[in-house]
């Protein structure tokens, strides 16, 4: 077993967190007078198959290893609904409290492009699944003002993602994946209700958090389980929209420059114009002019039937909705946890209440502060954790083995550094099931008491650096002496207390060098 | 008779198809594509080495270019699709390899996507009428497989049938042509033209046949979401035992007064009195009714079916199969242009654009909502005039016309007309109007069957049988007893 040297981790969703709150900071410094901001969301859909047939959706397949017969529109091919993508919407719908239609249609969108095979794309357009929603944004989710925002939800539809066209440098070439093609996704339509770019930003934010908790969508924009566009106007002129944008800067930075661009125009005498509008990560750019004279030729789709829900299956997927993140925030930032916002929203977003709520459980009956759960998974094991395994977390270090390792460490039983370490080998060794105490028996972890070992240590430690011994003694860099524990841990593979480790040094210390005994108590 | 017996008889009756086919099909131009005679007779010994698994074992089959193999390419008659062969059966065509245990003896002639009434529209050129012995048209779309039926080439054949595709030749051939109602047959692995109304028929010469070919091809299949599930189909049978039993082989038949229409030739309006004639001779109860809706139905169909055509017939880019131009832009920068002019033929042409002028903003509302709204009118007007309710609606109240169990009509206006008049056509629209008989039941889902009726100066006139949406079957005994008038 490997060392583990802990950097100080923040848990990764927290620096998105951070932002959250920068945007607020940013608020009270910019005006945004007469700014109307709306988005369209569109989520790729949790499911293991497409949306209309039984190819399997994945992110890491090798270009066009997913596709079916349907996928690619060979002729005589035809779709058949995938009922647990209408589950997921029906969900997401749910947590946004919207009208449910337990009636309603696929309709066909028309246009020729390379990546979208059949020529056009099977959505919702006359008859969507839900209508009419909202989503509360409080102070704390990142907007400038002290009271609730209610942004409104339009419109969420079911429909299918397109595939992907990948261009070769310097060629005319073209190339088509169409693993994509045919994906689950629900488009999300808001009403302009959002009047800085921060509450656009914390909307979406709070969106990918909500629906990421459901397990309805990753809502990851790296992966392009999120793509956003924002209709922008500005004293009520004609609404101009900023396609596919690709992060939540993105997102405050595109409109506080499409708001800009706005007033120019007005300046200089012009009318805005409703235009499609680029944003590369500094400019904003106009792509497509008159919007809204595109002909999609909508069609509701002759071989789909009507998709009916059943006013049971509303009612269960309502009273079945799990607890939703802002009161899970609340009850975590709330007594007897009193976590800070920070942390809070680090356990929801990654899935790891319940989690931590068993363990809090398990260490308060041994009579140890279940709190102590939050701080070990938050600021020790979320740092060791790949990317996006977060919830694979629980499945491996169980409650119960996470609260072993915590208790024989409160006992003195254990360093916290084996503690780590054994997590770490869980972690790696997901085959592994033995509880915790096995694995401390086994490796014999349990913390050392014997001095000779520990003095044969410290004294090889500080023989190999005598350099930094001089330093310590003189008092001219005492803490050094934190060097030194650290090493004597590593050598001793952890297990030494760091509070016998630092007796132990510098009692080697004053025994060699008695002044040095004399410049602690100075300090004293 | 014993298995030795049927064999021989089945052998003697696939040499006489082979033969038919080897002399007569380079005139005829019904097959596009044939089975080598070597092919067809060793499935033949397999399939008769043992007792018959089906009534259709060892039968011959011919099947319309539209249905998709895995074996040959599939074409739909279009240089678009020249060469494009499927990775994946049609699923009606697996039913009668596997279970029917029938033999096909090659692809038959159609006009492009089905899109036609004359089978001229077709890169392998028309397939022309074995009645006649001057070129006449065979009917379309599925004139290839109503042609290869009729000059005994095989003992069935699959059709489409989307507006009368099946019925239209039939009649044209002299042959019994029968569309289902829709929902019956699994169109799985069926090139689509309009899916709202594409069905799939049979075409054969005799009424026992076709139900055979039916009673295999009529399942629950669940790779097709129009597929009727299994409970619909045990409620349909429990309901057409239970009508027998009430009818005992006499029954209400029903004139539509709106069928007679001008266009018709004195041929076939006097076939048409005839047949009335001996149906009320034989003891059947004749009423005349009025369904003012129908008179709706062909501008409905010709809204409807072109809308759904564009729709589905813009998957058809070059990227990926079939016909591809060598450039995929032409001068105005246009996508798919060239492609799409070179490779569809002038029919599908004219569909694409009427469909896609009626599917544009500034019509939608005019003509395709609208033409929904009649299609339902017209729908509910067959509801009205059936005794029987239709299993899949409401029952509803009937007004004080008397109600019957069938409709009886002529399947077109005309026998087969001369192919020289057919191409010398000024107008698209002259073709269009054949359709006119045999629209509302496709747009109303029903089942419609085409009967051949000989008249005493030696013409074949098509006699058409409607009944209640899933009344199929009772559908299928009225159709013999008109053959036996």
């Amino acid at each position: 077993m490997q060392i583990y040297v802990r950097p100080h981790v923040l848990a990764r969703n927290s620096t998105v967190f951070r932002d959250a709150r920068r945007w607020a900071v940013t608020a009270v410094k910019d005006s945004y007078h007469g700014l109307k901001c709306g988005v369209e969301i569109h989520l790729q859909l949790n499911t293991k198959t497409k949306l209309f047939s039984n190819s399997k959706t994945s992110f890491h397949a090798a270009p066009n290893e997913n596709v079916s017969y349907f996928d690619l529109a060979l002729p005589g091919s035809q779709p058949i609904l995938n009922r647990h993508a209408v589950l997921l919407a029906l969900k997401a719908a749910t947590a946004l409290n919207c009208k449910i239609h337990r009636r309603s249609m696929f309709d066909r969108k028309h246009y020729f492009y390379a990546d979208q095979p059949a020529g056009y794309q099977i959505t919702q357009f006359y008859h969507a699944i839900a209508n009419d929603g909202i989503l509360w944004l409080q102070p704390r989710d990142g907007i400038s003002s002290q009271d609730k925002l209610g942004v409104r939800i339009t419109q969420i539809q079911i429909e299918q993602d397109t595939g992907k066209s990948v261009y070769e440098i310097d060629s005319d070439r073209t190339y088509i994946d169409f693993n994509r093609t045919n994906h689950p996704l629900i488009e999300i339509v808001t009403a302009p209700d959002m009047k800085t770019p921060q509450e656009a930003a914390a909307f979406v934010h709070k969106l990918q958090t909500l629906m990421k908790h459901l397990g309805v969508s990753t809502g990851e924009f790296q992966s392009g389980a999120i793509r956003v566009d924002v209709n922008v106007s500005t004293n009520g002129g004609k609404r101009c929209e900023i396609k596919n944008l690709a992060s939540i800067n993105d997102i405050i930075y595109a409109i506080r420059a499409e708001y800009g661009r706005q007033l120019r125009e007005v300046d200089e005498g012009k009318v805005v114009e409703s235009v499609t509008l680029a944003w590369d990560g500094r400019n904003i750019s106009v792509q497509r002019e008159k919007e809204g004279s595109t002909e999609y030729r909508y069609i509701p789709d002759p071989e789909l039937p009507p998709l009916l829900l059943s006013e049971d299956i509303i009612t269960k997927t309502r009273e079945n909705q799990p607890k939703l993140p802002d009161e899970l925030i609340d009850e975590l930032m709330a007594s007897p946890h009193g976590l800070n916002l920070a942390n809070a929203h680090t356990l929801v977003g990654h899935g790891l209440v319940d989690y931590y709520y068993s363990s809090y459980k398990i260490l308060e009956e041994a009579d140890i502060k279940g709190k102590n759960a939050a701080n070990w998974i938050i600021n020790d094991i979320l740092g060791i954790v790949p990317a996006g395994e977060e919830k694979l977390l629980p499945s491996i270090l169980t409650p119960s083995r996470l609260t072993d390792l915590i208790i024989a460490q409160k006992q003195g039983k254990i360093t916290k550094i084996v503690g780590m370490n054994i997590i770490k080998f869980f972690l790696e060794n997901p085959e592994d099931h033995r509880d915790s105490a096995q694995v401390i028996d086994q490796y014999q972890l349990t913390t050392m008491k014997d001095n000779s070992i520990l003095d044969a240590i410290c004294s090889k430690v500080l023989e190999q650096h005598s350099d930094l011994v001089e330093l310590v003694i003189s008092g001219k860099k005492p803490s050094a002496i934190k060097f030194f524990i650290g090493m004597v841990m590593k050598n001793g593979k952890g297990r030494f207390s760091p509070q016998d480790s630092e007796t132990a040094i510098r009692r080697i210390l004053t025994d060699r060098h008695p002044e040095y005994a004399n410049s602690q108590s100075d300090r004293v | 008779m014993s298995v030795s017996q049927h064999a021989d008889k089945l052998l003697k009756e696939a040499k006489i198809c082979l033969s038919n086919i080897s002399a007569l099909n380079r005139r005829l131009n019904a097959l596009i594509s044939v089975r080598p005679s070597e092919s067809v007779l060793a499935r033949l010994s397999e399939m008769t080495s043992t007792e018959p698994a089906s009534p259709l074992a060892g039968k011959l089959f011919a099947f319309k270019d539209n249905f998709c193999t895995i074996d040959q390419p599939t074409s739909c008659a279009s240089q678009m699709l020249q060469g494009y062969v499927s990775p994946f059966e049609a699923t009606v065509l697996t039913r009668l390899y596997k279970i029917g245990h029938a033999i096909d003896v090659g692809r038959a002639n159609m006009d492009e996507f089905a899109m036609g009434t004359d089978n001229v529209f077709s890169i392998y050129g028309p397939a022309l009428n074995s009645l006649y012995s001057a070129p006449h048209s065979a009917g379309g779309s599925s004139g290839g497989s109503a042609c290869a039926v009729s000059a005994g080439m095989c003992h069935f054949a699959l059709g489409t049938d989307t507006g009368g595709s099946v019925r239209l030749p039939a009649a044209y051939c002299g042959v019994i042509g029968f569309k289902p109602s829709y929902g019956l047959v699994s169109r799985h692995g069926v090139i689509a033209f309009a899916q709202s109304l594409d069905t799939v028929g049979v075409l054969a010469r005799d009424v026992p046949t076709v139900r055979e070919v039916f009673n295999v091809i009529s399942a629950h299949d669940p790779l097709d979401p129009t597929s009727l599930s299994n409970e619909v189909r045990q409620q349909l049978k429990r309901n057409t035992s239970r009508r027998h039993n009430e009818r005992n082989g006499r029954y209400k038949i029903g004139i539509p007064l709106e069928f007679i229409v001008d266009s018709c030739s004195s041929d076939i309006t006097n076939a048409w009195t005839i047949v009335l004639k001996k149906l009320l001779a034989q003891g059947h109860e004749l009423y005349a009714v009025s369904m003012p809706e129908v008179k709706s139905a062909l501008p409905t169909y010709y809204i409807l079916s072109p809308s759904e055509a564009a729709s589905n017939l813009s998957r058809y880019d070059g990227v990926r199969y079939g016909y591809r131009a060598n450039v995929d832009r032409d001068a105005t920068g246009v996508l798919y242009g060239v492609t799409r002019s070179h490779g569809f033929g002038s029919e599908v042409r004219r569909r694409i654009l009427l469909g896609n002028y009626n599917l544009s903003s500034g019509a939608f509302k005019n003509h395709y909502i609208q033409a929904q709204k009649v299609r339902r009118k017209l729908q509910l007007a067959f509801d009205r005039v059936f005794s029987v309710d239709h299993p899949l609606e409401k029952p509803i109240k009937r007004d004080d016309q008397p109600t019957v169990d069938f409709l009886v009509t002529p399947c077109s206006t005309g026998t087969a007309p001369l192919l020289a008049d057919v191409l010398s056509q000024k107008s698209p629209l002259d073709s269009y109007i054949n359709d006119v008989l045999t629209v509302p039941a496709s747009l109303a889902g029903i089942p419609a069957a085409s009967i051949p009726w000989n008249t005493d100066d030696g013409k074949v006139v098509g006699i058409q049988v409607m009944g209640q949406y899933g009344d199929d079957d009772r559908v299928l005994d009225f159709s013999e007893t008109l053959t036996r008038l």
